[in-house]
């Protein structure tokens, strides 16, 4: 039996929950929204010609795993990282590292993730978790998302650690090995927000950062004459699932970004970045009230005011909005 | 965004999910930032009834299709765990047109015991309970 002494802290978000997780059992001390930050986990994209349940993918965030390898290498933390493609070696693996006395971070899918809610076991395959212990055939699960530390059994451990799909997780385990414990944090932010801000307005494709927002935002303005009115419904909800549903933190990562860039204006002892924070929350407001009233659509309780055109609207605005705070926050140095 | 928590409370009977407290961030002018451990807010939870609801209506209709003979039970708990072809294909190994000749009820009917308690682990279940499901 192995129980490490490991703080189960919860988190809006669960790969920079898990990361700032991590490092404080290193004795490393940031928060979740410096780790999002300088994993630089913001991000936008549509992608029509990819389909999950059924309806097109819509992504807020960068792919999996790139948060924690992003942000220790920026603050040189030594890490390791595993895929396997046996399940069992997996296990060992997990076993061995936990001797060690690492606690260890584990990519997997929520369909069979026992102690999730129900309603969240939807195949899933980019959750994040740390396993701190093993007792007889369970192991102890600290997750991000969950009020309490959790267990679960071996068999049901491996089957998630390899469930199928889009981002399958091959077993993807990851754990710091040697970490520093005075950083100074200032270049990495600076980084971090340069390839945040690079992604959303500095890349010239239709289908990511700014102009992603408003290829949705031109798509979704058709969607009900084109799709009909039940399917141009689910078609939103998925939108709006992606944005707020688990592990966003809310306004598809918008509120955890501002909260960065506000943590940030201190660290960098530069005020005009806590004002773009400021901006950055409103327009997190702004998404926030476009799911609002989206889902009113969904619910088909929405005033004839608030048809998709309006929704199309919002979208620019909220365009526009990030737009201007990714142009200044390009500049920074 | 004052009218939208207000409504979200009168929405409060719709909670589907009120036994695991997140971490919720929030921003409000003036105050700024502030983090809060609490129920899912309950705007949300009418987008993930949605798709449950979506995935009950396919599940109907694929079972009406069954009872008329068009489709295999197959097709049933395919659904039922809301899976696609190539995740299907995934999980049992067989090739993706192979498991669409299985979706037809004559080549279902002639399967060996071997190919069926392969879809039955997969799925979870008995090879007796894949032969009988639960139509809805």
């Amino acid at each position: 039996m192995i129980e490490l002494n490991f703080e189960h802290r919860q988190a809006g978000h669960c790969e920079s929950g898990v990361t700032s997780n991590l490092l404080h059992y290193h004795k490393l001390d940031i928060s979740e929204p410096i780790a999002f930050g300088i994993g630089a986990g913001l991000f936008f994209s549509y992608l029509p010609f990819l389909k999950m349940q059924h309806a097109p993918v819509t992504s807020f965030r960068v792919w999996p795993g790139m948060v924690f390898d992003r942000a220790t290498k920026e603050l040189g933390v030594q890490t390791k990282i595993h895929r396997f493609k046996k399940p069992e070696d997996s296990m060992k693996k997990l076993d061995e590292v936990l001797e060690l006395g690492l606690p260890v971070g584990l990519q997997v899918g929520t369909f069979h993730l026992t102690f999730f809610p129900p309603e969240y076991r939807m195949h899933y395959n980019m959750h994040n978790m740390v396993v701190y212990g093993k007792k007889d055939n369970n192991y102890l699960i600290s997750d991000t998302l969950m009020e309490h530390k959790v267990e679960i059994t071996y068999d049901d451990l491996m089957r998630v650690r390899f469930a199928k799909g889009t981002f399958a997780p091959n077993g993807r385990m990851y754990y710091p090995t040697a970490v520093p414990t005075e950083v100074d944090l200032r270049p990495a932010i600076i980084k971090g927000i340069r390839k945040t801000a690079n992604n959303m307005v500095g890349v010239p494709f239709p289908l990511i950062g700014t102009k992603g927002i408003r290829y949705l935002s031109r798509r979704l303005r058709k969607w009900p004459e084109k799709l009909g009115e039940e399917k141009a419904s689910y078609y939103l909800g998925q939108v709006l699932r992606m944005e707020e549903e688990i592990g966003t933190a809310g306004a598809g990562f918008r509120f955890i970004y501002g909260a960065f860039l506000d943590e940030a204006g201190i660290i960098l002892k530069q005020d005009w970045i806590r004002e773009i924070a400021v901006e950055m929350g409103e327009a997190a407001n702004h998404w926030r009230k476009f799911s609002y009233l989206g889902s009113r659509n969904c619910k088909k309780r929405a005033k004839p005011e608030e048809s998709y055109d309006m929704l199309a609207d919002m979208l620019m605005e909220c365009a526009d909005m990030e737009e201007k705070i990714f142009r200044k926050l390009a500049k920074i140095r | 965004m004052d009218k939208v928590e207000k409504e979200g409370k009168a929405e409060k009977e719709e909670l589907i999910y009120t036994y695991n407290r997140e971490l919720h961030y929030s921003f409000e002018p003036g105050k700024g930032y502030t983090r809060k451990v609490d129920y899912h807010y309950p705007g949300n939870q009418v987008i993930i009834k949605q798709s449950w609801d979506e995935a009950e209506s396919r599940l109907k209709d694929i079972s009406s299709k069954i009872r008329k003979g068009q489709l295999s039970p197959i097709a049933f708990y395919m659904e039922k765990n809301l899976m696609e072809l190539p995740m299907l294909s995934d999980y049992t190994g067989f090739m993706q047109w192979r498991i669409k000749r299985h979706l037809k009820p004559k080549v279902f009917s002639k399967l060996k015991p071997g190919i069926l308690s392969n879809y039955a682990s997969v799925f979870n279940i008995g090879v007796n309970e894949l032969m009988n499901p639960p139509l809805t």
